[in-house]
């Protein structure tokens, strides 16, 4: 690498601009893409996985699909909203045959978010919500994702999303177990 | 409405944090996991560099093997494609047979306006010689191959079979002399039908 090319994590381009040049042929844009969120992808797949290890497996197949994009990749959103659904489904993917090993032979569709390795009353509470609403909160107030780019990346109509979040914020405001975080 | 519904959509700040704490882990990514998607990564961008060179090279000995191949059609060009064969071609189709002899023939015959290229022996004259001389060229040149035109028939001469057949009977070899070109004049060819 050149002296005079920046350390990937902190590569001042937009991610439209390292898309154009990984596009036209710069390993080291992909190199900043990959450390600009890797972290990110790693927190969704361990949620989704809720296993660390698998995690990093996730992470590897998410990138390789990401590079075999290049080049023609064009990016209209934000690169989480691209990268969201590839993320889940392959940690979709890894869950399945998981079970399968374990002689599970279930098949799910939507991914619902294992409880975390230490259990929390808070993670109680979400995970008494209906998993298409556990989904939303969690994209919606862990990984940051708008509105509009959670309609994207599940590919549902916005009216739908609102209508999720809408229903999860009433019952989480309902139940008493987290009333203390709605006092002023 | 939406915008109403919008306001709603929001939770205490503290309870997003909480949220991010319970589920937002990080852990920490192995290096070796770093380098095995990297140089993945890297590998597959220095194949394609290189595919893109290979195309980029193919592309320009192509485009210089068409461009000689173009200069060594262009220096080889005919400089007249379109010219006719270029003494005694008489009715000018590019072809030298026994149709030339009989066209000038018929000029000499009707006293039509003569053209001095016609003077096939160059001795000043245009004549029965000349008409000969173009009817002895076109049979030599088909003896030889090297003219590709196809023998005239009977038809094409205006001359009927009587007079093939006394051609014929007469002895006279070569086909030119058989031709007699001076009797398939209009005159004496009607004559003889006659």
């Amino acid at each position: 690498m050149p002296a005079d090319t920046p350390p990937p994590a902190d590569d001042p381009r937009s991610d439209q601009q390292l898309v154009a040049a990984a596009n036209a042929g710069d390993p080291a844009a992909f190199d900043a893409l990959y450390h600009r969120y890797k972290k990110w992808v790693v927190s969704l797949a361990t949620r989704l996985t809720g296993d660390p290890e698998q995690a990093m497996d996730v992470l590897q197949e998410t990138f390789i699909y990401l590079l075999s994009k290049f080049p023609g990749f064009r990016l209209t959103s934000r690169l989480t909203t691209f990268l969201y659904p590839a993320v889940k489904n392959i940690s979709i993917g890894f869950r399945r045959k998981t079970l399968k090993f374990m002689g599970g032979d279930q098949a799910f569709d939507y991914m619902p978010a294992p409880a975390p390795a230490q259990p929390h009353e808070l993670t109680t509470v979400i995970a008494s919500l209906p998993q298409a609403q556990q989904e939303v909160v969690l994209m919606r107030f862990v990984d940051g994702l708008s509105l509009e780019e959670i309609a994207i990346a599940l590919k549902i109509p916005l009216g739908t999303v609102k209508s999720r979040l809408h229903n999860a914020l009433a019952a989480l405001r309902a139940d008493p177990r987290v009333q203390r975080f709605y006092e002023p | 409405m939406p915008n109403e519904q919008e306001e709603q959509l929001d939770l205490p700040p503290a309870l997003v944090d909480a949220l991010r704490a319970a589920y937002g882990r990080r852990p920490e990514i192995p290096s070796g996991v770093d380098d095995a998607i990297l140089s993945a990564a890297r590998d597959q961008f220095a194949r394609r560099r290189r595919m893109r060179m290979a195309i980029r090279w193919g592309a320009a000995a192509a485009t210089g093997l068409a461009a000689v191949l173009a200069l060594v059609v262009f220096l080889h060009r005919p400089l007249h494609p379109s010219r006719p064969i270029a003494r005694g071609d008489i009715n000018a189709d590019g072809q030298l047979n026994m149709v030339d002899a009989l066209a000038l023939a018929r000029r000499l015959a009707a006293h039509d306006r003569l053209d001095s290229k016609w003077d096939i022996n160059g001795d000043g004259v245009i004549d029965q010689k000349d008409v000969d001389a173009i009817a002895n060229a076109s049979v030599s040149l088909k003896q030889t191959g090297l003219a590709r035109a196809r023998l005239p028939g009977l038809n094409d001469l205006g001359i009927g079979r009587a007079h093939a057949g006394l051609a014929s009977a007469s002895g006279i070899a070569g086909q030119a002399r058989a031709v007699s070109l001076a009797e398939a004049s209009p005159t004496r060819t009607s004559e003889g039908r006659r």
